[in-house]
């Protein structure tokens, strides 16, 4: 459709949008219309809003007035399926199945809507956000293969055009893991930075809000829309906040980057490695000083978030194990909410324990460095229906390796973004991650866009074949 | 989680999860990879380490906070 910047960013998008070049409208048409060819195959969308059109016609009417709300007026974004919304139904990936959800809008949609953006639809979730296969959405490089999750509908919408960004959650990775496995940014905040309020809880001390987007500026300008206190989430916080949008192209000369050399290296495949290591070349070429270092109280790390991902999920479950709606659940998740029940609070408030410490560590490695970089996951796209796969030489479960590289992260609450490196030789994109000291969002932004600048990754589209 | 009979059944029972036996040994079987990080974890000594979270007794009462 003419007038729309080959992009598809909102960085793109929103000048002209603003300038009257390109109508909400025809934007939402272009969208809605990819809906319509590829979602019959890729199925990450769970529901589409009816007045969206009018949305779209309401900020053209605006726009054509002056009234320009901010980059994000007349943008179309889709929201997972387990962010409330007043006028579209939320079933967190479980339909039909004796749970019902208000009708009311989360923060996060309250504040979308009140920028101006044009709330597209809803994007399926592995159900109640405990997966990272996503099923039955389909990757957009490959529809053979999975697009990771629990985030998996959002990244997989984005990745296909059928909307211009999405918001996910990531209680051990859920936006960072499909991001990276469908060559898109993905960025959890810091803990407490974006409201939950409205949110299906998965648990409640891991989980994060958050956006995915086509590329860093787009992640920056969705992260000021929703940072903010919100006393309806108590793990809300009142921190300053900065224009990370404006900040973007400052140099990262000088800028110190630690690399922890166990565990985010410890098992990779060889085509996530060598595109993590020619990125941190390219990092430490364009003047970062690389610093390598070791923690190797990771070693402990998987008890911990199974404690407390595991103990939280039974916990906010309870209703559904005490009625038997559980028997409805997807058997992976059932299983999984069940054993929650098995976790001791002994394991429970030890795994918090080592949280403390872990986080301890880092705050001693961000003396040293401004931020960790390493790969987003260990492994890329796997292919749909395989419980196991080959990563340096030994088979491993596909689950168990997708979100090790990435838990830390919610154990610690620091901010984490997964950007686009590359591809490996099947042609599946590769994920960088780079994590940041708490509420210093500004560094991750800025290496991240840096990266970005120099390379062509993010221009990538898939090739897309109609249902 | 290593026998679905024995001392370890009434784990399910303490659980206060009332399974049939197809679950409990699917269960069990799920329950293996946690067992053997938890394990991992449980070496650690955190004697001198608070846990993370944050008691807040005072929430009810910020403004806007919930009980």
């Amino acid at each position: 459709m003419s007038g729309i910047p080959r992009a598809r960013t909102i960085e793109a998008l929103a000048p002209v949008l603003r300038a009257g070049h390109l109508s909400p409208v025809d934007l939402l048409e272009d969208c809605l219309d990819r809906v319509a060819q590829f979602d019959g195959r890729l199925a990450a969308f769970v529901a589409l809003a009816d007045h969206a059109r009018d949305d779209a016609r309401a900020a053209e009417r605006e726009l054509r007035a002056g009234h320009w709300r901010g980059p994000l007026h007349g943008i179309p974004i889709a929201l997972k399926d387990n962010y409330l919304t007043h006028d579209l139904p939320t079933t967190a990936g479980a339909p039909g199945i004796g749970i019902a959800f208000p009708r009311i809008d989360s923060y996060a949609a309250r504040r979308l809507r009140q920028a101006g953006a044009i709330l597209v639809g809803k994007t399926r979730t592995h159900q109640f956000a405990w997966g990272t296969t996503t099923p039955p959405t389909r990757n957009p490089w490959a529809p053979d293969r999975v697009p990771g999750g629990s985030s998996g509908g959002s990244a997989a919408a984005v990745a296909a055009g059928m909307c211009v960004a999405a918001l996910g959650s990531d209680t051990g990775g859920s936006i960072r893991i499909p991001a990276s496995l469908c060559g898109v940014v993905g960025l959890k905040a810091t803990f407490g930075r974006i409201s939950r309020a409205g949110v299906i809880p998965h648990s409640w001390s891991l989980d994060h809000a958050g956006p995915l987007t086509r590329c860093v500026a787009d992640a920056a300008t969705l992260l000021l829309a929703l940072v903010g206190y919100d006393p309806a989430d108590p793990g809300s916080v009142d921190r300053p906040v900065a224009n990370w949008t404006l900040a973007l192209d400052q140099p990262i000369r000088g800028l110190r980057i630690g690399v922890c050399r166990n565990h985010f290296f410890d098992s990779n495949q060889s085509g996530v490695e060598q595109a993590v290591e020619a990125a941190i070349r390219d990092l430490a070429a364009a003047g970062a000083v690389i610093t390598d270092f070791r923690l190797p109280l990771l070693d402990f790390g998987l008890g911990a978030i199974f404690a407390i991902e595991l103990a939280s999920s039974a916990a906010y479950h309870d209703r559904s194990l005490r009625d038997g709606i559980v028997a409805h659940f997807e058997p992976d998740v059932r299983t999984l909410v069940e054993m929650g029940r098995l976790v001791s609070g002994a394991d429970y408030l030890k795994a918090e324990q080592y949280r403390h410490r872990l986080a301890r560590d880092f705050a001693d490695i961000f003396q040293k460095v401004d931020v960790v970089v390493g790969p987003t996951t260990p492994l890329t796209a796997w292919p749909v229906d395989t419980p196991s796969v080959a990563i340096a030489g030994a088979m491993e479960s596909v689950l168990a390796a997708s979100w090790r590289l990435t838990y830390p992260y919610n154990l610690t609450g620091m901010p984490a973004l997964s950007v686009p490196c590359g591809f490996d030789a099947a042609g599946m994109p590769i994920g960088l991650q780079i994590a940041g000291r708490p509420f210093d969002e500004m560094a991750v932004l800025r290496v991240a866009h840096a990266y970005e600048r120099d390379h062509d990754w993010s221009d990538a589209e898939p090739a897309l074949t109609a249902a | 989680m290593s026998q679905d009979h024995g001392g370890r059944v009434s784990g399910f029972e303490i659980a206060g999860l009332d399974l049939t036996a197809e679950r409990r040994a699917a269960i069990a079987t799920a329950y293996r990879d946690v067992e053997t990080a938890l394990a991992v974890l449980r070496r650690l000594d955190l004697t001198d380490v608070p846990p993370m979270i944050i008691f807040d007794p005072m929430l009810p009462y910020r403004p806007g906070g919930k009980s």
